[in-house]
Parts: structure tokens; C-alpha cells; sequence
């Protein structure tokens, strides 16, 4: 089995409700498609590097599966035509990603961040060269 | 000896755990001048294997909109 990895971004200005639905919806065509979901979770809202389609914040949703039957091609066209989906990308994981627990409020900037750091506990951001 | 030999040890070769992921921007911004331009590894002192896991991090990074192309913020 192929593991992927998608990081999806849609408008922050919405709500709790509005992004689960979406989220519901990316879950649903992903497993129609044959794919089985490892993870599927808020990973925050943050301020974007750049502006897309005139948004400078965004909510970052990250979808990680894996399939069979590859299907990123059909995915990425859906996620093109998908109105809410700022900016989308997947990527190939070399392994099975770690299973995580889901947080039921949406995290903040800083919890983004934070999560990322306790994916690697020992992991710190003090790189001086 | 006029020159110092001023080895720089590669980052991910010592600290087996900081694991080079392009989601993890507050590591790889590290290895971007302020233009945005990925610094080369003689300047970083990143190995070779590593410099390449960055340089595919930093892209990625670009392309979903966590790091900028030009370094540049837009006017706030």
C-alpha cells in the first residue's frame, strides 16, 4: 500500500461547522476512490507566505491516507474544482504516518506550531549555523 | 597556521530526532536567506543527503503557501 499525504488550505473565516463539512466531504470522496484514511485533523490556522486568491490567512487541513489504486491525479482535479480549497498539495510518504488523536476544538497559530514540534519531541527549532 | 579549520558538522547528522519536514517551517526557514533563496550547504553545512531533504522540504514549503518564494511579506 502507497501512503500519501494532502495539505489542504480553505478560507479561515470559517466556522467549526462549515470546515468539518468539508473536511467530511474530502473524506468521503477519498475513501470512495479506494483510499483508506490514517489521518484526518485541523492542523491550524496560520497567516500564508503569500497571498491566495487574495486571502492572507488560511486554515490548513491535512489528509493522510493510503491506497492501492493511485489516485492523486483525480484527487487534485477535484480539489481544482472544490469552490472552499484555497491551495491544495500531496505528497508521497515513504511510510505508514503515525496514527494521531484527533483534537475536537480548532487549534490556534501557535498550537499549529506546537504540533509540530510534538511529532518530533526532541525536535528544536535552534539551528544556528 | 593562518587558517583555522572551521569544519561546520551537519545539524541533522548530530540531532538524529529534528526530522526535516517541510510543515516544520521554523526549521527550514533556517536554511532560506531573507530573499527567500535556499543557501547552498557549504554555507549551511548540512551534509549532502540533508541539503537535498531541505531543499525538497523548502520547496514543498513554498508551494502550499508556508514559505515565501521571495521572502518578501506582503504589505500588512
Amino acid at each position: 500500500m502507497k501512503y500519501y499525504e494532502t495539505l489542504y488550505i480553505v478560507k479561515s473565516e470559517f466556522e467549526d461547522d462549515r470546515l468539518n463539512k468539508i473536511q467530511a466531504e474530502v473524506d468521503t470522496y477519498a475513501k470512495k476512490k479506494g483510499g483508506k484514511i490514517v489521518n484526518s485533523y485541523v492542523w491550524g490556522k496560520r497567516r500564508l507566505a503569500y497571498e491566495v486568491d487574495k486571502e492572507r490567512y488560511g486554515t490548513f487541513l491535512l489528509l493522510q491516507y493510503g491506497t492501492d489504486n493511485t489516485f492523486t491525479d483525480e484527487f487534485n482535479d477535484w480539489f481544482e474544482l472544490h469552490k472552499s480549497v484555497l491551495a491544495y498539495m500531496t505528497i508521497r510518504l515513504d511510510e505508514m504516518p503515525e496514527v494521531k488523536e484527533i483534537r475536537s476544538s480548532t487549534p490556534t497559530e501557535t498550537k499549529a506550531d506546537s504540533s509540530v514540534k510534538s511529532d518530533k519531541s526532541k525536535q528544536t527549532a535552534d539551528v544556528s549555523f | 597556521m593562518a587558517f583555522m579549520d572551521r569544519r561546520r558538522i551537519c545539524k541533522f547528522c548530530e540531532d538524529r530526532d529534528l526530522e526535516i519536514d517541510y510543515k516544520n517551517v521554523k526549521v527550514i526557514r533556517k536554511f532560506v536567506t531573507d530573499q527567500g533563496k535556499i543557501m547552498p550547504g557549504r554555507v549551511t553545512g548540512a551534509c549532502a543527503k540533508h541539503q537535498r531533504q531541505v531543499t525538497q522540504a523548502i520547496k514543498r514549503a513554498r508551494n502550499i503557501a508556508l514559505l515565501s518564494y521571495t521572502g518578501e511579506e506582503f504589505n500588512k
